[in-house]
């Protein structure tokens, strides 16, 4: 999690920052957003959930913009933003020398 | 109706709880109250797809709106809470999705837990050393008060003494493990791996019995400890009457009318200790039937004249470590001075004994100690009366 010296992202914590990209967000949207993005892939228990959504508030990584009864709705922040910009740009490294190595391995063969 | 178990499993040990509260479920007990100590359940239908998840509560009373709603929604149920650490919840359905299904994010909701159980940690080690520097500084101290009394620390510190440390080294030591069973949980998520499943660590449920055996055990001791009256003692021990030259009665044989005091009763105390159990101490006290005579003697009666009552304290024991009789005895010789007054030890020969020591006060003659041993038989004697202890060591020598 950028902001934090724990390591990269999990997967979870990815899609949930993700989910904040287009619109502000509350918890079922979240989870319907991940399920339908991962296509069901990645699941997303509502412990994990409510931790993230904590842990990111925390860090500033969202905002909560919203209370309407149990709903909440967050929005991403600047810091989030370039937190999952900085992830991706991992990901994309690892992909892409991942793709390197294999097309190397290929050639070989 | 309720049932009521002793909670077996510690409350740092989350997957052990809720694995005994789901076997709980599925034999028909649900739970209505848990603490630490105590679980109350309440007899239902058996179910056995029960799932119970213990969910941090981070120092909250009530669990979020948004939280219940999103638990909800995934089919979860509240419980309440668990002593204030835990929201403990609860679904029947088997197709509802696990609470955590991100390792490394479960580990983060232990944060908290975490972070507050290093600090109760802390604050145990910090009380817990400062009992044992108290207990190590009351030794410091009799060592420098008189480190001749030393030895007897043996004998006392393997009573009840030694029962109450091994009770307090191995609570220290559970506890260390159940925080340690906590702290490794929540590391080990955060790295993303998944604990290997362990059996939950049963021997909780004997803490609470184990801690009332042990106070038992303390309580009973002092009860044992408290003096009791001579009458029907059978043990060994030097009746004072025998050392009199002169006839002597005891207080309620001379003044019935009067309510006997404590300071005045013939009583035996016993101990208990592993170095020495068969231990005990016999108070003596007589007087004279001679009223107000003698003037150097004890118990001032009227126009500032005494009446001759001699007293004798004695102490017996048989260590189960004979080489320490001596350094026994003449430690307990130690612990019997009276400290306002100078002492002077004589070691006599005696047949059938490994020692012999008189010792007598240089000041008024009144008090004389006596000590005797024989093999692991030890017998100290205080007396405070006219009489020599020299001159009846035969009768002191038979008790050992």
């Amino acid at each position: 999690m950028a902001g934090r010296t724990k390591g990269p992202l999990t997967e979870p914590m990815y899609y949930v920052l993700m989910s904040f990209l287009r619109s502000g967000m509350c918890g079922t949207e979240i989870t319907e957003f991940v399920a339908q993005k991962t296509q069901g892939r990645v699941c997303l228990g509502p412990g994990t959930l409510y931790t993230l959504l904590a842990k990111f508030q925390e860090e500033e990584l969202i905002v909560e913009t919203e209370i309407s009864g149990r709903k909440r709705t967050y929005c991403i922040t600047e810091k989030g933003l370039a937190a999952f910009r900085e992830e991706l740009a991992r990901l994309r490294a690892c992909v892409e020398n991942g793709e390197e190595e294999l097309l190397q391995c290929a050639k070989n063969l | 109706m309720n049932v009521y178990k002793v909670t077996p499993v510690s409350l740092y040990d989350i997957q052990g709880l809720e694995q005994w509260l789901e076997k709980q479920a599925a034999v028909g007990r649900f739970p209505l109250r848990v603490t630490g100590d105590y679980t109350r359940f309440e007899r239902r239908d058996a179910v056995s797809s029960a799932r119970f998840r213990l969910e941090p509560s981070n120092g909250q009373e009530f669990v979020e709106p948004e939280r219940l709603e999103l638990y909800s929604q995934a089919g979860w149920s509240y419980f309440g809470t668990v002593a204030q650490m835990y929201f403990l919840f609860y679904t029947f359905d088997p197709a509802a999705p696990e609470l955590h299904t991100d390792l490394v994010t479960q580990g983060l909701s232990l944060e908290w837990l975490a972070q507050r159980t290093k600090r109760a940690r802390r604050n145990t080690r910090i009380w817990r050393a400062a009992v044992l520097g108290l207990f190590l500084a009351g030794i410091f101290l009799g060592w420098t008060t008189d480190p001749r009394r030393l030895p007897l620390l043996l004998r006392d510190l393997s009573g009840s003494a030694l029962l109450f440390l091994v009770f307090f080294f191995w609570m220290w030591r559970r506890e260390e493990e159940e925080v340690r069973l906590l702290l490794d949980l929540q590391s080990s998520l955060e790295l993303g791996i998944s604990p290997a499943p362990k059996p939950a660590i049963h021997w909780h449920q004997w803490m609470v019995p184990l801690a009332l055996l042990t106070l038992i055990l303390l309580i009973g001791d002092k009860l044992y400890q408290s003096p009791t009256s001579l009458e029907g003692f059978s043990r060994p021990y030097v009746d004072l009457a025998v050392l009199e030259s002169e006839p002597m009665a005891e207080y309620q044989e001379l003044f019935p009318e009067e309510r006997p005091q404590s300071w005045n009763r013939n009583t035996v105390s016993r101990w208990f200790s592993l170095l020495a159990p068969n231990h005990y101490t016999v108070e003596q006290h007589l007087y004279s039937f001679q009223a107000g005579t003698s003037p150097g003697s004890l118990s001032p009666e009227d126009d500032e004249h005494f009446r001759y009552s001699p007293s004798l304290t004695a102490v017996y024991f048989h260590l189960t470590i004979p080489p320490l009789a001596r350094t026994m005895a003449m430690a307990q010789l130690a612990q019997m001075e009276l400290v306002n007054l100078p002492w002077s030890y004589e070691e006599v020969d005696w047949p059938g004994l490994d020692l012999a020591v008189l010792a007598r006060n240089q000041r008024d003659g009144i008090w004389q100690m006596a000590a005797v041993v024989k093999g692991s038989r030890v017998a100290v004697f205080r007396y405070a009366g006219r009489e020599n202890l020299a001159d009846h060591l035969d009768v002191l020598a038979s008790v050992v």
